[in-house]
């Protein structure tokens, strides 16, 4: 295998952050161990192949990399998860009395109130889910976070679901249509597939971030 | 020798050779390998995240160098990571007095 070749297969594996700076750094190590075997007396083959064996296998170093970059991608996936739960689900249905026509009514149906609850506790859950898993990003153990962050999509998608319920019973005891929810829909959507993909990106660096936390504490 | 080390022995050799003075990666793994009489046989490539952390965490500035017309990053210590090396030094050094004392 050549250097080029190595540090094409090596570029695909590496996650974005940083992935610029590790591979000059890693061109440049490589020439310069190349080297280094070739002033041994190797031919300029065989110094290649010993300076690649020296810096490890593709699969090691991206681990390795991709490993450091995961608590990274944790904090930011912990950040985007907060910020859709927190953000754009209450505003939008959870107390529709904010948003939508005065109702009619003087005592709430039953119905109505259950909802409510509903979906205001399940909008509390995934608040409470993405800031525990914002703070857990930041201590030493960010794999517990993103046991945390996968609850997250699944509380903002209930919310959601129980609040639309919750706007359609509204809007049909009301006279006037309030164009608001329509418009305030597709922003919730991509807020909640933003947040879902983060977290169940997170999700799939767990394996990684054992290997991570199991090194720190001296046991690799 | 085991291919690579704990993270944690690898921030305290890490941290000792830049001590010396700065180096850019390949020239760490060259000391590294000298100083241990070729001890330490480990995964060259692992030492860069390991530089990354140290850099995260403020322990470690590095800059852009062209040497020979090749771009290499050069690594140093900073003040923090001159405390930390001190402390971890003598975290070390407790650590293997503990052991000769049980092993004998």
């Amino acid at each position: 295998m050549t250097i080029e070749r190595y540090l094409t297969d090596l570029r695909r594996r590496l996650p974005l952050l940083r992935r610029k700076r590790f591979l000059a750094e890693t061109e440049a190590h490589l020439r310069d161990s190349a080297a280094r075997h070739r002033a041994a007396g190797l031919d300029p083959e065989s110094a290649v192949a010993e300076a690649l064996a020296d810096f490890g296998s593709i699969d090691l170093v991206a681990s390795r990399f991709a490993a450091e970059g995961a608590v990274v991608e944790m904090r930011i996936a912990s950040l985007l998860a907060l910020g859709a739960a927190a953000f754009f689900v209450f505003p939008l249905y959870v107390v529709p009395e904010n948003v939508l026509p005065p109702a009619p009514w003087a005592t709430k149906p039953a119905d109505i109130l259950i909802l409510q609850i509903v979906a205001g506790s399940l909008w509390l859950a995934a608040v409470g889910l993405a800031a525990m898993a914002a703070s857990l990003a930041w201590t030493p153990w960010p794999r517990l976070a993103s046991t945390a962050l996968i609850a997250v999509p699944v509380a903002i998608a209930g919310a959601g679901a129980v609040s639309a319920a919750l706007v359609v019973r509204w809007s049909g005891e009301t006279s006037v249509t309030a164009d608001w929810p329509l418009l305030a829909t597709p922003l919730a959507v991509c807020s909640l597939g933003a947040c879902a993909l983060a977290c169940v990106w997170a999700w799939r660096r767990r394996e990684l971030l054992d290997d991570l936390a199991e090194r720190v504490t001296g046991g690799g | 020798m085991a291919r690579e080390a704990p993270t944690g022995h690898v921030d305290l050799l890490l941290l000792s050779v830049l001590d010396d003075g700065a180096a850019h990666g390949y020239r760490l793994v060259e000391v590294l390998r000298e100083r241990s009489g070729g001890a330490f046989d480990l995964a060259e490539g692992t030492l860069y995240p390991a530089l990354y952390r140290l850099e995260k965490k403020g322990l470690v500035g590095s800059s852009w160098e062209t040497v020979s017309g090749r771009r290499r990053r050069l690594y140093q210590l900073t003040r923090r990571g001159r405390g930390a090396l001190a402390d971890r030094r003598t975290e070390w050094r407790q650590f293997v007095a503990a052991v000769d004392a049980v092993v004998g």
